[in-house]
């Protein structure tokens, strides 16, 4: 049962950041709430790493190894944004108490909601928590209010909805086919699965067209993903980290868990159709990455490649699966370290735009640093954990027969390893702009950041057992 | 009641469902595009009570009561009491482009959802062989009137409009998923809130909701 605990965890956090009390009283809850909750979501990986899955509420509420794959991630970040916040938003909001617990509020409620949809055992109803993921974080990317940010949150809220409900038409023709074969059947992810190849492949195929469209959107896949640069820069960092670090992936979670339905379409190409996906998003991203002005909206269309990547890589097959999984954890390590390092600068320098930042070395010897290796990290340069989970594809590419796409796919690669190189380096190298003045970071950012640089350093030279074998089952899971 | 009059007034309900994402489609005046918003949700209700009374679900009556409380009543409650100026405006909806090449387009959509549905349906008479075309074409419809339309409220309502495209063919599709459409209807209530809220704040903080006016965030490459 204790798997059931996790999203109330938040949601209490979430009341308690009401009282109206110092916001300590906030920060502290949101910070236990969510190392709880990561201390529940490790007991339940070792306990699906034994027996295949845990399923505390029978066709309600329960784990397998994808799930609990993904409820980790999202506990690690969760743990990392709530320190990172305690000192970040007490400057952002400039003493101001109400707007400071208000934030936390949201900030529970939004990790609730994601937490909702690797636990949920039925389709329709993790569809629900998809939109409160949107719902419930609109009025984050919108934090500061400022004209940018709301016209953000407004192309968020709007693009986002619609691709949902798109969506579910998807997900209601693939219920109306599991009744159609298996009449009075719980209408679970297993269900669909095990009952997919007796469906009608028409109906499959749209269901499938109307999924990937819909939840591509979400996820920021080309051509759908002009949303994702926007909200992903103007929300306050870390709640960047959790936008682009694991919300992208929870949504892409819902394509992936619905893998064995499309490969029981037969003589459809869905492979090909990811691996077209996949590529478009990567090759825009990376063009785009020569140009961006903004060092936020750089980590934004960094997300774009790596979820194109990670699209890609499902793509090549079960091996492909493998490390396209493994490229999911590595990437949210990753891009919530870069987006750390980001909020770190912004409060250093208060602009985003990459010209006005020069000489960051010597005006923050810490944020330049975090902010250099974070590059490196999302750059997918070794001995960073991208690096391994990148490497990993091609090998898959190429042993399933992909050669050219994984050519063309180490290209794309490489030219956004250059934008983001370039812009970064501008930033970091040279000479101090003359009239920045160094700004002490919080406590607490030094600390958030410290953290998250650990584990992508660490997963790059070596794969703990459980991951490993966590890994292993979740991309039979979605082979089948 | 027999069946085949169900299966008819369905049928008739649809068409009039269609033809009301048609006149939205055409539609310049915000006050008029809500009006015809409420309008579709009575057929949607409408549908979702002939199928109730043919399949005897209790479950799909509840679907159709709530979804006339929520889109009929609560929903547009909610944007006049938030948005009331912006309803009361004569001045017309900017559009990207013009009605008629608009309906042009809408006509193209409804084939092919016409004959995207038509392997998925037997050829006996059934609701879903009714509603999955039309609710398909009202969601390709919407979609596209989410995407020339210029200004918040507007395209609001072409996301609502959206909602009830979908959920006529859901309601079809997935008769035995009440307990989630229930949750999805009050889900729409809680997105009227947001967005609704959200559409305000723009307002206050820069004076319009003319979303081509609100361009500070572009892509690179169209810098």
């Amino acid at each position: 049962m204790m798997l059931v605990l996790v999203p109330l965890l938040p949601i209490a956090a979430a009341l308690l950041s009401l009282l109206p009390v110092k916001p300590a009283l906030a920060r502290i809850a949101t910070l236990a709430a969510s190392l709880a909750a990561l201390a529940i979501a490790l007991w339940t990986a070792q306990e699906v790493e034994v027996s295949g899955n845990v399923t505390p509420l029978t066709q309600w509420i329960g784990a397998d190894a994808l799930s609990v794959l993904l409820l980790l991630l999202q506990a690690v970040l969760a743990v990392t944004a709530a320190l990172y916040s305690w000192g970040y938003i007490a400057r952002e909001t400039e003493g101001d108490e109400t707007r400071e617990r208000r934030y936390y509020f949201d900030l529970n409620l939004f990790v609730t909601s994601l937490f909702l949809v690797p636990i949920l055992l039925q389709p329709a109803l993790t569809w629900v928590a998809v939109e409160l993921t949107t719902l419930l974080s609109v009025f984050l990317v919108g934090f500061n209010r400022t004209a940018e940010g709301l016209e953000a949150a407004w192309k968020y809220a709007i693009l986002t909805i619609m691709g949902a409900t798109v969506a579910v038409l998807g997900i209601l023709l693939l219920l109306h086919g599991l009744q159609g074969v298996s009449p009075g059947a719980p209408e679970t992810w297993a269900s669909l699965a095990g009952t997919a190849n007796r469906m009608s492949p028409d109906l499959l195929r749209l269901a499938f067209v109307l999924v990937l469209v819909g939840f591509g959107t979400k996820v920021g896949l080309f051509p759908l993903h002009t949303w994702l640069p926007d909200a992903h820069s103007q929300a306050p960092s870390p709640i960047c980290a959790l936008l682009s670090g694991v919300e992208v992936s929870t949504v892409l979670y819902v394509i992936l868990r619905l893998m064995p339905v499309w490969n029981a379409i037969p003589q459809f190409p869905v492979h090909d159709w990811l691996i077209a996906f996949g590529l478009m998003s990567v090759g825009v991203a990376a063009f785009l990455l020569l140009q961006v002005h903004d060092f936020k909206r750089m980590l934004a269309y960094s997300t774009v490649e790596h979820m194109g990547i990670i699209v890609t890589a499902v793509g090549f097959g079960q091996a492909g699966s493998y490390a396209g999984l493994y490229q999911i954890v590595t990437h949210g390590l990753a891009k919530s370290l870069a987006f750390y390092a980001a909020g770190a600068v912004l409060l250093i320098y208060q602009t985003r735009n990459i010209a006005d930042v020069r000489g960051l070395l010597r005006t923050s010897p810490f944020a330049a640093a975090a902010l250099l290796a974070a590059a490196l990290a999302i750059a997918g340069v070794p001995p960073f954990a991208v690096f391994l989970s990148e490497f990993s594809i091609f090998r898959s590419g190429l042993l399933a027969g992909y050669g050219w796409i994984v050519a063309l796919l180490a290209l794309l690669i490489a030219i956004a390893f250059i934008g983001v190189m370039l812009q970064v380096g501008r930033m970091v190298f040279g000479d101090a702009t003359a009239d920045q003045t160094p700004r002490r970071l919080p406590a607490s950012v030094v600390g958030a950041i410290s953290l998250s640089l650990l584990p992508v350093l660490v997963l790059g030279l070596y794969t703990p057992p459980l991951l490993h074998r966590l890994l292993t089952l979740a991309s039979l899971a979605i082979s089948r | 009641m027999q069946s085949s009059l169900v299966y008819g007034l369905n049928a008739l309900a649809a068409a009039l469902f269609l033809m009301t994402v048609f006149l939205f489609l055409a539609s310049r005046q915000t006050a008029a595009s809500l009006s015809l918003f409420v309008r579709q949700a009575l057929l949607l209700s409408a549908s979702a009570l002939l199928q109730a009374y043919a399949l005897h679900s209790l479950d799909l009556l509840l679907v159709a009561l709530i979804t006339i409380a929520a889109k009929a009543f609560i929903i547009p409650w909610m944007l006049r009491r938030s948005l009331g100026a912006s309803f009361q405006s004569r001045r017309e909806v900017e559009l990207a482009v013009s009605v008629p090449t608009s309906l042009v387009i809408a006509i193209g959509a409804s084939l092919v959802a016409y004959f995207v549905s038509q392997p998925l349906v037997g050829p006996l008479p059934s609701f879903i062989a009714v509603n999955l075309p039309v609710g398909l074409a009202g969601l390709l419809i919407s979609v596209y009137a989410l995407a020339v339309r210029r200004e918040a409220l507007p395209q609001f309502l072409s996301l609502l409009m959206l909602d009830n495209a979908a959920f006529f063919a859901g309601i079809a599709i997935a008769t035995t998923s009440a307990l989630w459409e229930i949750v999805a209807a009050l889900e729409g209530i809680v997105v009227t809130i947001i967005v609704a809220l959200l559409t305000r704040t723009i307002s206050e903080r820069i004076g319009t909701t003319h979303v081509s006016r609100l361009s500070g965030l572009r892509e690179e490459g169209s810098r």
